[in-house]
């Protein structure tokens, strides 16, 4: 293959998977909706981060515009704009960490501050009280998010890490 | 073997740093939460339809929360979920979510932050119910 057919196919390829992992986080979200505030967003998005690094964020994007287009583009929606990507960042910060406890703990904590982080567009739209008074009644729903992100991330971390570095050699191999 | 404590060290302060946040937020909960109220009581509920038409109901009660005096009173129907009543229909109007639809709680015009069944009441308030477009 020439040179440029080779970048070609590479950029391809890169669209290709950026789409395919924005899809699977989609569905992820989708799928566990039905259960308050457990979801496998915040695990994927931890084990995305540590293979594809700063690709997570055209994940991430595509993933929030998704959620927009199918839910409205509500004030919660300006939340999304910048929380997966705070935990993107944590990642990023932590990469070296290879222990499953830690990133469980990482993202059980990510979860306990989820209502806090949400609460953001409510301080600039309502105020101190209007932010405080929407944190504090989910509290109970923010500790759920806790333990469900903690459970899930100690469960699939290694085996889900160990599938997308093979897909990811896969893949390489192949170029 | 030094590796190995230092890692085993930094699982337990981290275990410790959830845990200590958990029992924090647990305490900012139940140190702001609204108490209920016992005893008799009368509210206010004002339905806005979509036509912008307006019904005012007034409800004497002794129960404790907004969404089982709703319940009680057969003013609104809906789908039990996790966080409680998800309103679907008030005063034989339903809410189309196809069109983005949806019943908005406001107590004196101000948005809550729960759902009716953790709204607790207290005697003389004034609620509305206003069915909005757009989420």
């Amino acid at each position: 293959m020439q040179p440029n057919q080779n970048d070609s196919a590479n950029k391809i390829m890169q669209i290709v998977t950026i789409g395919v992992l924005s899809a699977i986080l989609l569905v992820g979200q989708l799928g566990l909706a039905f259960l308050p505030n457990i979801e496998i967003v915040s695990t994927l998005i931890i084990l995305y981060t540590q293979i594809y690094k700063k690709q997570v964020f055209s994940i991430i994007l595509i993933f929030v515009l998704l959620e927009g287009i199918i839910f409205g583009f509500g004030i919660w929606w300006i939340s999304y704009l910048y929380i997966w990507n705070i935990l993107a960042l944590i990642v990023l910060i932590f990469q070296k960490i290879d222990s499953a406890v830690l990133w469980a703990v990482i993202s059980g904590i990510f979860g306990l501050l989820f209502g806090a982080l949400c609460a953001i567009p409510y301080l600039i739209s309502g105020g101190p009280g209007a932010a405080f008074a929407y944190w504090s009644a989910g509290i109970p729903y923010d500790i759920l998010h806790c333990c469900g992100n903690f459970a899930l991330t100690l469960i699939l971390y290694k085996p889900l890490l160990q599938l997308l570095k093979y897909l990811q050699t896969t893949i390489e191999q192949n170029k | 073997m030094k590796t190995e404590t230092k890692n085993i060290k930094k699982i337990l302060i981290a275990m410790i740093v959830l845990l200590v946040m958990i029992a924090a937020l647990l305490g900012i909960y139940q140190f702001t939460k609204k108490a209920t109220v016992t005893g008799a009581k009368t509210i206010t509920v004002d339905v806005i339809h979509k036509d912008k038409s307006m019904n005012t109901f007034t409800y004497h009660t002794d129960r404790e929360y907004l969404g089982e005096v709703l319940k009680d009173e057969n003013l609104v129907q809906g789908e039990e979920g996790a966080y409680g009543l998800f309103i679907t229909c008030v005063d034989n109007e339903t809410a189309d979510d196809s069109n983005q639809e949806w019943w908005c709680i406001t107590k004196n015009n101000e948005m809550l932050n729960t759902s009716a069944d953790q709204t607790p009441i207290a005697d003389g308030e004034k609620y509305e119910l206003t069915l909005t477009v757009g989420y």
